[in-house]
This record gives structure tokens, C-alpha cells and sequence, in this order.
């Protein structure tokens, strides 16, 4: 998995799997959300998502209050949002 | 430093090592030893009957030896029958915990409500939600269904936290997939919300935690999500879509649970029954009766033999156990002295009791199945104890029943324990 922003907009490239990954994306956002109020993620790639992310993007918006929105290209991984009722909290869209 | 000097130095070290191997290992066999502990399961070998029997059968396969996910099956009363699959956020040890922690009040609350007849799903959802927030990391997420389905108002109550959908088979056997209604447990939010869902056309349910459906394939690296539901159609016992799921995946890559609850046809009539009188005469002719349908009714010879091995045990067990009223310590110190043949004749000549045998065969996803249930008129026994029998290989007590599980897809007693059913693909 590869990451990368610029202002509040990150990317993210490849399969989101391991703990490497959750790493990688905490730390990225953390620093950009320490500036911003508003995050946007655009997942490209990946088909799926680790439940530290999902625990993590949840913090974000519960504790911090950052408004998140994800853009998601992956229609496996939109369905999974959904099976986990999870669309409307991440304000997740498809691109 | 000499070189004797080094090597001494090196086996101290490699000691070390050892023994603290040895001492982990140990610590995670009684940490598993607890979990199983905390894990609940009132249908240890048991299927519900009703105005149908169901078969209530668990996957249950850790990753590492604490193991994230949590489930729990339990009785509440005659009608309702609730279940919990709990998946804590990653893997190891802070999720095993949670699991555990979650797991272990859940089941505390249904003790004292069941004790004050209080059972109440929205409590229990909240008091546990309120419980574990202290208690979870910032980042964390928990993953948890809480699903309660009640036999005589033909329905499903639940509170899906983020977990993959379950799986429903329609009467027609069309799947129905439920999504979650709630995101995942977390620090922050107290709000959540049940749903209703009408269960009377329903005749199999598949609930379980997400490390099944993420787990990559040999299938072009497809994840096993995209062929689940296709198997558990086409699986009619849990054995059959184990057998699926193994098929397929390249190597576990997290925690795996399931609950995979299926209705069993009743026995119409074409089902072929006999009754037995409570002598040995009989547990011979029962055992060449039994052969001999069988033998007619499939030419799988493996399968043949195994079902004749169950057959042997469990008519035998409803026998001996069952009419005669014989434990398992008074059998032992009987074959001990020699006196255990003149023991079950003498019992037999004031018998009257019977014992039933039926046979059934069902067609499934183009393939038979044979269904034999044996029932005795005895006092039946409580199959938790079976679990502890179980965990403790050295025991002698329970191995008929253990080689039967073992060759056959399954067995499950009756709630008084004197009937018991089992399963072979013929």
C-alpha cells in the first residue's frame, strides 16, 4: 500500500492489510488533522479494509470531530461499508 | 574466554530460552483453557426441538492461541434462543481481551436474567455497550451481532455492529443477506438501533465473525467473501461447508467463527423405523438390521462403514446408559470385576423399556444424505458434560460418543439427552 496528500486530501494506493498499512495511514492523517478540520480519502485500489482503520476513522470523527468523507473505487469495499452500516458515517461515495 | 567457557555460555542461554518457551506455551494453554471457559455453548451436541429439530453446530478456530473472535449460543427458555459473535479489532492479545471481557459480562447478564426470568435483549445491548466503553482504546473498534430468534413468534431480533451480513436460506432456497444495522462499538457513541426480521420461512442461518469472508483463496487471489454464499447453499450441514471453505482458502490468515443453524426435514413416510427391546439379543439384531437397510440404501462403502461404527456406539450407549440406567463410573468398576455382561442380562429380564431407531434419507444440493436417529426411554443426560470429557482426551468416560463425532457429520442429543440424531453423506 502506498499513501499520499497534499492539504486535506490523501491518497491511498494498493490493498489496505497490514498493521504496517494502519501505521502508515494513522500517521499521515494524524499530522493532516492536526491542521484540518475536513479529510478526504481517496481509496483507489483496495477491496477491502482492516478493522484498526475502520477504529481509527471512527476516533476521527467521535473524538476529534473531523469531518471525513471517503472516496472509494472499489465497489467490493462500497458493499462492505455497507454490510457494516458503516456509508453514512464515513459519508463514503463511490469514484 | 576459553572455548568450553562459550559453550557453557551458549547452553545457559539456549536453557533460557527453553524454559521461557516452555513457560509461554504453558500460560497460553491455560489462557485457552480459560477462553474456552468463557466461550458459552448451550447446544454442546444438542439440536432444538420443536415442531422441527435444528441442528446448531460452531466453527470455532483461533489464530494464535488467544483468539479475537468470541461466540456464545444460549437457551434462554422455551421459545428463545440468542447468539453472540464478537470480533475485537485486529488480532492477539488486546483483542482477545476485549473479546473475552465483552463475552464473559454478556454471559454473566444472561445467568442473572435467565435466574429472575428477565431476559430482555435491549437491556442486555446496553448494559454491555455501557460496560465495555470504559474499557476500549480510543482507536478501537468492536464488531459484535447480537441476534435473538424466538421459535414461537417465528422471529429474529438483532443488533449488528459492523459485522458481515448474515446469511438467511429461504424455504425456496433463496439467500438473504442482512446487513449491519449499527456501525462498530467504539469509546464515543451510546445510540444504537435493533431490527426485526420475520424468520418463519426460514430453515438455515449463517452468522460469523469477518476474518472467513476476507481470507484470500487459490482462486485467482479472490477473497473467500465471493464464494460464500454460493456454499452455504449448497452446504447442509456445517461439516459440508467447512469442507468448502478449507477447499478454498490458501492458509488462515485471522480468526475464524461461525454458527450454522440448519432445520432438518422431519422423518415422513418413506422414513424406515423399528423398535428395539433393551437386551443383547437385540443390540446384535439392531446392528445387522441397521447394516443391511443401509447396505440398501447406498453403495458408499466408506460411509457405510463409519454410519455402522455410530450405529454400534450410540445404540449401544442408549442401551446399556439409556433403558438400563447404567453410569459411566458403575460400568467401569463392572468391566474392572468382569462383571459387566451378568450385570446388563440381569438388568435386561426386568426391562421393559424400548429403543427406537429411525432412518431417513434427504436429497440436498444433488446429494443424500442419511439421517439416523436412535432413542431410548431412559432418563437422558446433560451433554455439557461432554465438553469437559472432551478437552480431557485421557478420560475413558464418553469415547463412543467422541468416535462417533468423529465419523459421522454430526451428532446431536435432544434437550433430555435420551434420543440422539447423526448425519452421513451416502
Amino acid at each position: 500500500m502506498e499513501i499520499s496528500s497534499h492539504d486535506n486530501l490523501v491518497n491511498i494506493d494498493g490493498n489496505i492489510k497490514s498493521i504496517s498499512d494502519f501505521q502508515n495511514i494513522k500517521n499521515t492523517m494524524d499530522s493532516i488533522a492536526a491542521k484540518h478540520k475536513k479529510l478526504v480519502v481517496n481509496i483507489n485500489d483496495s477491496i477491502s479494509i482492516t478493522s484498526s482503520v475502520i477504529g481509527y476513522f471512527n476516533k476521527l470523527i467521535l473524538k476529534d470531530n473531523i469531518d471525513l468523507e471517503l472516496n472509494v473505487a472499489s465497489k467490493q469495499l462500497i458493499e462492505l461499508f455497507d454490510d457494516l452500516s458503516l456509508t453514512a458515517a464515513f459519508k463514503v461515495r463511490s469514484i | 574466554m576459553t572455548l568450553q567457557q562459550t559453550k557453557l555460555g551458549i547452553n545457559k542461554k539456549l536453557k533460557k530460552y527453553q524454559d521461557k518457551e516452555e513457560y509461554n506455551s504453558y500460560q497460553e494453554e491455560l489462557g485457552f483453557a480459560k477462553e474456552l471457559n468463557i466461550l458459552r455453548n448451550d447446544f454442546y451436541y444438542k439440536m432444538i426441538e420443536k415442531d422441527s429439530s435444528w441442528l446448531v453446530d460452531f466453527l470455532y478456530r483461533p489464530l494464535d492461541i488467544m483468539s479475537g473472535d468470541a461466540y456464545t449460543a444460549r437457551e434462554i427458555d422455551e421459545h428463545r434462543t440468542f447468539y453472540l459473535v464478537i470480533d475485537g479489532m485486529g488480532k492477539g492479545l488486546s483483542a482477545s481481551l476485549t473479546a473475552m471481557l465483552m463475552s464473559a459480562f454478556i454471559n454473566h447478564l444472561i445467568d442473572k436474567m435467565k435466574t429472575h426470568d428477565s431476559f430482555d435483549l435491549n437491556i442486555l445491548i446496553r448494559e454491555s455497550l455501557e460496560y465495555i466503553q470504559p474499557i476500549l482504546l480510543e482507536e478501537e473498534a468492536l464488531a459484535i451481532d447480537y441476534i435473538l430468534i424466538n421459535n414461537y413468534f417465528l422471529s429474529m431480533e438483532y443488533a449488528k455492529f459492523s459485522m458481515p451480513a448474515m446469511l438467511l436460506q429461504s424455504n425456496n432456497n433463496d439467500i438473504i443477506r442482512i446487513k449491519s444495522n449499527n456501525p462498530p462499538m467504539n469509546k464515543y457513541k451510546k445510540e444504537y438501533v435493533t431490527s426485526t426480521y420475520n424468520v418463519s420461512n426460514i430453515s438455515k442461518f449463517l452468522f460469523y465473525s469477518d476474518g472467513l469472508v476476507e481470507n484470500e483463496t487459490c482462486i485467482n487471489e479472490r477473497l473467500y467473501g465471493d464464494f460464500i454464499q454460493e456454499d452455504f447453499a449448497n452446504s447442509f450441514t456445517k461439516e459440508d461447508l467447512r469442507e468448502k471453505i478449507f477447499e478454498k482458502i490458501k492458509a488462515q490468515e485471522d480468526d475464524l467463527t461461525l454458527i450454522f443453524i440448519n432445520k432438518l426435514p422431519s422423518f415422513d413416510n418413506k422414513a424406515h423405523k423399528k423398535e428395539f427391546s433393551s437386551s443383547l439379543e437385540a443390540v446384535e439384531d439392531a446392528s445387522e438390521w441397521y447394516e443391511k437397510k443401509f447396505e440398501n440404501l447406498s453403495q458408499n462403502s466408506e460411509a457405510r462403514t463409519q454410519a455402522n461404527l455410530v450405529f454400534t456406539e450410540l445404540f449401544m450407549n442408549a442401551y446399556e446408559h439409556g433403558n438400563l440406567g447404567i453410569d459411566s463410573s458403575s460400568k467401569n468398576l463392572l468391566i474392572q470385576d468382569d462383571k459387566y455382561i451378568d450385570k446388563l442380562i440381569e438388568l435386561s429380564l426386568n426391562c421393559n423399556k424400548k429403543i427406537f431407531v429411525q432412518l431417513n434419507i434427504i436429497e440436498y444440493a444433488n446429494n443424500n444424505y442419511m439421517v439416523t436417529k436412535i432413542s431410548d426411554e431412559g432418563e437422558g443426560f446433560d451433554t455439557q458434560i461432554l465438553s469437559t470429557i472432551f478437552r480431557n482426551g485421557q478420560t475413558f468416560n464418553g469415547r463412543g460418543v467422541f468416535v462417533s463425532r468423529k465419523n459421522s457429520l454430526g451428532i446431536y442429543y435432544n434437550s433430555k439427552g435420551n434420543s440422539v440424531l447423526y448425519i452421513h453423506k451416502i
